[in-house]
């Protein structure tokens, strides 16, 4: 029986994957609430704020949308609370993901060079390799839009809205992206789905049912709260500015209050974002600016993938207007200009994280461009090793090393030692400048969740909305004033720090 | 005939914006520079430094090509040396770039009318052509001057040709690649006119002084600073690079080829990210742009990327223009450089007009056109208010606001005071002393002196008792003293609080005290 090349792609993925993926990267504060949550739910039925079986988690004051931690129940009650059982829940998916895109682009295209060599791309993508590896919401919501996707293609219309519904459950991007990609959808298929719009009755009753606790929960603060920390709004620059320009007029005419209206200025501001997320720069050369969405020294995509990129993207116009390929190629067009919406409505753009969607078809033109460019076959390969073996080291050797803060590296080691000290100390303090060391210091103690649902409180939350815990049991998170500490204190500061 | 009177409407229509209240922004150093030689040369035959009919001005120690000096020779004459003088002729020229791209385009393509008129039309309004047209900047006469040498290559007159492409090296000093790049795709197109005598003899020779200068004098320096290979990596980069692994990693992935193709093509980029084209400009330098907004016009950039992903091999002379360009500024230290790579708003200018050509193609109707026109007429007079009325107000420094009203206020006193500071904060004041003052060449070339003071400019200390220096509070006490301090020094020496700071005068970012 001669084994499909699909499978060795998926084995390929798999290793990538799964390699280290207890220590490397190690594990931030947003995962560690996640598989704390899980371990929450899984000892008391209740989260750690003891709201008992919550859709949104409160968490950091930041309300993160739950299907995440329900999936990574199973795998906490199996392995136990580690950063392993806690990110499987986005390895197994983002390797499903990888296979239903495959299944798609097979289905839509009818080429299964292009459908492999596409799955090939997305598999060794730095991009997608990042974002799945570790506990990130954004991963699983966009393989449930891929897998939703397929379906809608293969005419299961219940799968499709599930799927798609189950993102919307997952990540707050999702909950712009995919009503917009379904929106795409459904306006290629507009002749035959209004041909069987009667077979479409059920299934929309059934999504509308699904969807009434996601919609619910933006008429109350919870959904909504986030929008306000980290929205377009979030950004002042176009208030400050408009003032700026107004006040440099001598007398003030309304033509100068309709351009330098702050909402002239946002729509300006938001079409900057918008299209930032299409420079050159960021997605080849420099990457996000955020350390924990980055790999030092190098860009989201390869170098190479940069012609190829072009040239895909190109020669699909040219067979789009000889409809050749045509249902993918406008697919995947329009889902390239879908996916940076969501981003490019968020005060920090461009975001590797929240346009995480852009991936998908971004691997689909770039292998679109290698089928067209088969004669530099041997360039291409070589390029691509060179380009792959520099990605291992960058992410592999020299991101931990480069930016340790933005992993807190270290925190695993450290808290079996305030475990051991604690009872002997009265105080102890530990330092804050990494965002939420409490839930590290829950996830790593296994703390016991009912323990910590009574005493919790959060402190109020900062410009981006974010809150975090000063204080549990006898453990303090921040440090004290120099002249102010107690007698029989402990204190945790970071390296740098140090006298 | 229509035709003709089409073209002159488009001429008479960009001459008037670039016209406009001429004197608008402040006159920048070189500027000054160019018009006070121009003026010298006239007066004397020699240049500020006493040098007869140079090709290169030493100026301020920064060796500008001449031609701009020599085109400005008929307009000091019959205007004398001010604003109007020094920048007409990069308004005309800069006029006639959208008729000869206009040329240009249907010379490659005879049936691309509609295609080189929207051109010629939209370089009326973009706003990268309009900044550099109404200032006395040398890059856009060398814009103009490539345009108009592969006109005349792709009309078969090749001696001419030649005759253009080598004056391209005596206007600008970024006139080197940008001819090379240009003569490179020239080459790609036509390879066997290249190598016709007509076209090699008179390059080849007209270069020799340029390329002996390159190799043997002064002009090898200013190409070290500019060369982003004088920037390797530093130091403690590398020693963390090696610290995270080994040196064998390090000669592997972090090598300095690797370093500096990743800077290069960084920079390249830069020139073609939205923030270039249409939100920010050249954000490392204000004085080469529009604050907040980039070289296009806001819709462009829609049109640009249709025009561009709508190629075919009609386009190919314009798409090699397009991708090469920006190299012209991509190999020096700056991360984005809109002077350098201003020939890049060609080809922008071509795709955004083959991008409006296919869209209202696609969705033919009135009202396409209309929300078309209305975009771009928007968006045309967002540009204008920003330009004219916020530009210097928003980088009143960068702008040099107030050296022509400080200046001419000390000329007009300077005779009542013994000691006579001028601040050299902002730079190169004594050029601004000559230029307002119309201070005799013949007089000046005995005593210039200019100091080293940078790797790439001098300064002058000191022109008869006017002292270029930085101004202090002390010193203008003393009796009979006229200063003039910055905005900076007047910040930093907290004259604000003093009992005298309201006797100060106050033009842009100069501050007048005198003390009889």
């Amino acid at each position: 029986m001669k084994i499909p090349k699909i499978f060795f792609i998926l084995l390929l993925a798999i290793i990538l994957r799964f390699v280290f993926i207890n220590n490397i990267p190690n594990l931030n504060p947003d995962e560690a609430a996640l598989g704390y949550n899980a371990y929450s739910l899984i000892k008391t039925g209740r989260d750690e704020h003891g709201i008992s079986w919550p859709i949104h988690f409160k968490s950091f004051g930041d309300y993160k949308p739950g299907a995440y931690v329900y999936l990574a129940i199973p795998s906490v009650k199996l392995f136990g609370l580690t950063p392993f059982a806690t990110r499987l829940p986005n390895l197994i998916l983002s390797i499903i993901g990888i296979y239903y895109f495959y299944l798609l682009v097979r289905l839509l295209s009818k080429s299964n060079d292009l459908a492999l060599l596409s799955s090939l791309i997305l598999t060794i993508s730095p991009w997608h390799l990042h974002f799945s590896r570790g506990a990130w919401e954004a991963s699983v919501a966009l393989s449930f839009i891929t897998i939703g996707t397929y379906y809608f293609f293969k005419d299961k219309k219940y799968l499709f809205i599930l799927f798609y519904a189950l993102s919307l459950y997952t990540y707050h991007s999702a909950r712009l992206v995919a009503p917009l990609l379904a929106i795409a959808l459904i306006s290629f298929n507009f002749p035959a789905i209004i041909r069987n719009l009667k077979n479409w009755v059920l299934p929309l009753v059934f999504g509308i049912a699904i969807c009434i606790p996601v919609l619910m929960s933006f008429m109350h603060s919870g959904g909504t709260a986030r929008i306000g920390g980290v929205g377009l709004t979030a950004d002042k620059g176009p208030i400050a500015r408009s003032e700026e320009l107004l006040n440099q007029h001598a007398n003030i005419k309304i033509f100068n209050r309709v351009i330098h209206n702050k909402r002239t200025l946002y729509l300006i501001s938001w079409a900057q974002k918008y299209t930032s997320h299409f420079n050159l720069n960021f997605l080849f050369i420099n990457g996000d600016e955020v350390p924990r969405s980055k790999v030092p020294d190098m860009g989201l995509l390869y170098l190479i993938e940069i012609p190829l990129l072009i040239y895909g993207i190109y020669k699909s116009f040219q067979h789009s207007k000889a409809l050749k390929l045509q249902s993918s190629n406008a697919l995947f067009l329009s889902w390239l200009f879908i996916a940076p919406i969501a981003s490019s409505l968020t005060f920090q753009a461009p975001s590797a994280l929240r346009s995480l969607p852009m991936i998908i078809p971004l691997s689909y033109f770039v292998a679109y461009g290698i089928l067209e460019l088969k004669k530099f076959k041997y360039i291409l390969i070589i390029g691509y090793l060179f380009f792959f073996a520099y990605y291992l080291d960058a992410y592999y050797i020299h991101y931990q090393k480069r930016w340790p803060f933005a992993w807190n590296y270290g925190f695993s080691k450290v808290v079996p030692y305030i475990e051991s000290q604690k009872n002997q100390y009265d105080h102890i303090f530990v330092t804050n400048i990494y965002d939420q060391p409490y839930i590290l210091y829950l996830f790593f103690s296994q703390y016991p969740p009912q323990k910590i649902q009574p005493q919790i409180k959060l402190t109020p939350p900062d410009k981006f909305g974010f809150s975090t815990v000063d204080q549990i049991d006898n453990i303090t998170f921040h440090l004290p004033e120099e002249n102010k500490i107690p007698s029989n204190s402990l204190i945790i500061n970071d390296k740098m720090f140090l006298p | 005939m229509k035709n003709k009177i089409l073209l002159i409407l488009i001429f008479l229509t960009a001459f008037f914006i670039r016209f406009y209240n001429y004197k608008y922004p402040p006159l920048l150093w070189d500027e000054a520079a160019l018009g006070y030689n121009s003026y010298s040369i006239l007066q004397t035959g020699k240049d500020e430094y006493g040098k007869l009919l140079p090709l290169i001005f030493k100026s301020f120690g920064d060796y500008k090509p001449g031609l701009y000096v020599y085109l400005a020779l008929p307009f000091v004459k019959i205007f004398g040396l001010n604003e109007l003088s020094v920048r007409l002729p990069s308004i005309l020229i800069g006029s006639l770039i959208p008729i000869f791209l206009y040329f240009l385009i249907l010379q490659i393509n005879k049936k691309n009318y509609n295609l080189a008129l929207l051109a010629a039309i939209l370089a009326i309004f973009n706003p990268f052509n309009i900044t550099y047209s109404r200032l006395a900047w040398e890059t856009n006469i060398l814009t103009f001057e490539l345009i108009l040498a592969s006109y005349l290559f792709f009309k078969d007159k090749y001696f001419w040709s030649s005759i253009i492409f080598a004056s391209t090296l005596y206007t600008y000093q970024g006139g080197k690649l940008a001819s090379l790049t240009l003569i490179f795709i020239l080459f790609a197109i036509k390879k066997s006119k290249i190598f016709n005598l007509k076209f090699i003899a008179p390059l080849f020779i007209l270069s020799l002084p340029i390329v002996f200068g390159m190799f043997f004098n002064h002009e090898s320096n200013r190409l070290k600073v500019a060369s982003i290979f004088s920037y390797p990596r530093s130091p403690t980069e590398t020693n963390q690079i090696i610290a995270e692994s080994n040196q064998i990693n390090y000669d592997i992935f972090h090598n300095s080829p690797i370093f500096f193709t990743r800077s290069i093509l960084g920079r390249y980029f830069n020139h073609f990210s939205p923030e270039f084209l249409t939100f920010m400009g050249d954000w490392q330098n204000p004085r080469h742009g529009t604050p907040y907004l980039g070289v296009l016009l806001l819709p462009s950039i829609f049109f640009l990327v249709i025009g561009l992903f709508n190629y075919t091999p009609v386009n190919f002379f314009f798409m090699l223009w397009f991708l090469l360009a920006p190299f012209s500024s991509a190999l020096t230290r700056d991360s984005v450089q809109a002077t350098r790579s201003m020939h890049f708003s060609i080809p922008l200018l071509y795709f955004t007009a083959q991008g409006i050509i296919v869209f209202l193609k696609k969705f033919k109707s009135h009202i396409t056109y209309y929300i078309i026109l209305a975009t771009y007429l928007l968006s045309f007079i967002y540009f204008l208010d920003l330009y004219f009325n916020h530009m210097v107000k928003v980088h009143p420094i960068e702008w040099l606001d107030g050296y022509k009203e400080s200046m001419n206020y000390l000329i007009k006193q300077k005779d009542k005071y013994q000691n006579i500071t001028f601040t050299d904060m902002y730079g190169q004041p004594y050029i601004y002393y000559l230029f307002y003052s119309k201070y005799p060449p013949s007089v000046y070339q005995k005593k210039a002196i200019l100091q080293n003071d940078s790797v790439d400019t001098g300064k002058v200390e000191s022109v008869d008792n006017i002292k270029f220096k930085s101004a202090s509070f002390d010193e203008a006490k003393k009796p009979s003293s006229i200063t003039i301090f910055g905005y900076d020094e007047v910040a930093r020496l907290d004259l604000k609080n003093k009992p005298e700071f309201n006797k100060f005068i106050k033009f842009g970012n100069f501050y007048v005290y005198e003390n009889p």
